[in-house]
């Protein structure tokens, strides 16, 4: 805890929810729906509103869903010559924030930026929870409701990863690019 | 009774809740065995998150394969845990993206050269520094991806599981005379490991389900986990230096 707490630095999140997949029910299972076409394009563009903004990650956190992983695979060719830690994640598709919390508590004190790619409502109630009341009004007024699709969420803190908490963290923004 | 009963285990790899280890941990539990995780640098407190969502949550020990001080603390690590093994998981791979992807043709030797220690030369570096635990002798598992064949994107991972199953042969004539078995499991493609960093990989998925007589769920770890299982139990006393195919049935079809 002590090396932990005293590595200073901002850490940053990346909350995102999975781009534009195609419509449920019918034959496919839920976690088997592909992104649609207009979401491959959402998926591209996320990574490269990543890459402008100084947002590539050093670890990915990434439901199993095939909509969550597809997203990420469409993203990260944007992302220019980087290989981040890539953890594909069961726990993350039906996860809820207390799930997501203890994944991005179980960082690595070495990683600066962590994108996490899952699903609606989970992604905008933890920025939410992590928000500081401080953080841009518009932004915490759109957790607060919820993200569309290939919408992502930016976090900071100046706070050791195993130590993120309600209300710790500083909103920065929150859109999609496009 | 379960198939596990009163059996100590080490297994490497769980780097995620979605990999072979995992289940293959989880199922252990179910069937009665105490289980050690292992794993190292960014990963260990990961590992230790997803430890917790076991049934029982389970130590974690630290061990880098490819570092020496590790592997040879390795026994004192988990001797902390429990007193012996009576299996071992090697579920351990990982080749820079320049050596896979079609790169075939440009792949340096210093990437091929870090595939090949931290995919195969592990295996045997895991079961000499896990055997002075294995006193009553035991079970070593790995994982391969069947390496008799070229694949797309593959590469040189595919080369290096060659050499993971040739060192299975080895390691099964090498430890037999201790009563350590040595086998492998040949999986077929599962979604969220390849997910995780082989561009190009669902084209090996792609067919996978139509080729398999069985057919073929590319969501789930657990079939592989379960002959991981299997494999650890006493139910195959008499096996080693083999590879158990759980690919649907594709390794055995022409077309």
């Amino acid at each position: 805890m002590g090396a932990e707490t005293s590595d200073a630095g901002t850490r940053r999140l990346v909350l995102l929810r999975h781009a534009k997949a195609e419509p449920g029910g019918g034959s496919v299972d839920d976690v088997l729906r592909p992104l649609a076409l207009n979401g491959r394009r959402q998926a591209a563009g996320v990574g490269a509103a990543l890459r402008g903004s100084g947002l590539v990650p050093e670890r990915v956190l990434c439901s199993s869903a095939l909509r969550t992983r597809q997203t990420w695979e469409l993203l990260s060719a944007h992302l220019g010559d980087v290989e981040p830690d890539v953890v594909v994640s069961d726990a993350l598709y039906a996860a809820d924030v207390t799930d997501v919390l203890d994944l991005v508590r179980a960082t690595d004190a070495r990683v600066r930026t962590l994108l996490v790619v899952g699903h609606e409502p989970t992604m905008a109630a933890t920025a939410s929870h992590l928000a500081d009341p401080a953080s841009d009004g518009g932004a915490l007024a759109q957790v607060r409701v919820g993200v569309p699709t290939a919408t992502y969420s930016v976090l900071e803190a100046a706070t050791a990863w195993d130590a993120w908490d309600a209300r710790g963290a500083l909103l920065t923004y929150v859109g999609r690019p496009g | 009774m379960g198939l596990l009963d009163g059996k100590k285990l080490l297994i490497t790899g769980v780097l995620t809740d979605s990999s072979i280890a995992f289940h293959a941990a989880r199922l252990a539990q179910e069937e009665g065995a105490e289980v050690v995780l292992s794993s190292f640098g960014r990963q260990m407190k990961l590992t230790q998150a997803f430890a917790k969502r076991l049934p029982v949550e389970a130590p974690v020990v630290q061990l880098d394969v490819t570092n020496d001080e590790d592997l040879a603390g390795l026994a004192d690590a988990v001797r902390e845990h429990t007193d012996r093994l009576d299996g071992v998981v090697h579920s351990i791979g990982f080749a820079p993206q320049s050596v896979m992807g079609g790169n075939f043709l440009s792949a340096t030797w210093e990437d091929v050269a870090t595939a090949l220690q931290v995919s195969t030369f592990s295996y045997k570096s895991l079961a000499v520094a896990a055997k002075p635990l294995m006193t009553d002798g035991g079970a070593l598992v790995g994982l391969t991806f069947d390496a008799q064949f070229a694949w797309p994107v593959y590469d040189w991972m595919g080369v290096a599981k060659a050499g993971l199953e040739s060192a299975n042969r080895y390691l099964a004539r090498d430890l037999g005379p201790d009563g350590i078995r040595a086998n492998l499991v040949s999986a077929g493609p599962i979604r969220t490991t390849a997910a995780k960093s082989i561009p190009g990989f669902e084209q090996m998925e792609d067919g996978w389900p139509q080729r398999a007589p069985l057919g073929w769920d590319q969501t789930t770890a657990e079939p592989a986990a379960r002959a991981v299982v299997a494999l650890l139990s006493d139910w195959f006393p008499a096996t080693t230096g083999e590879i158990v195919h759980v690919d649907g049935g594709v390794h055995a079809m022409g077309l």
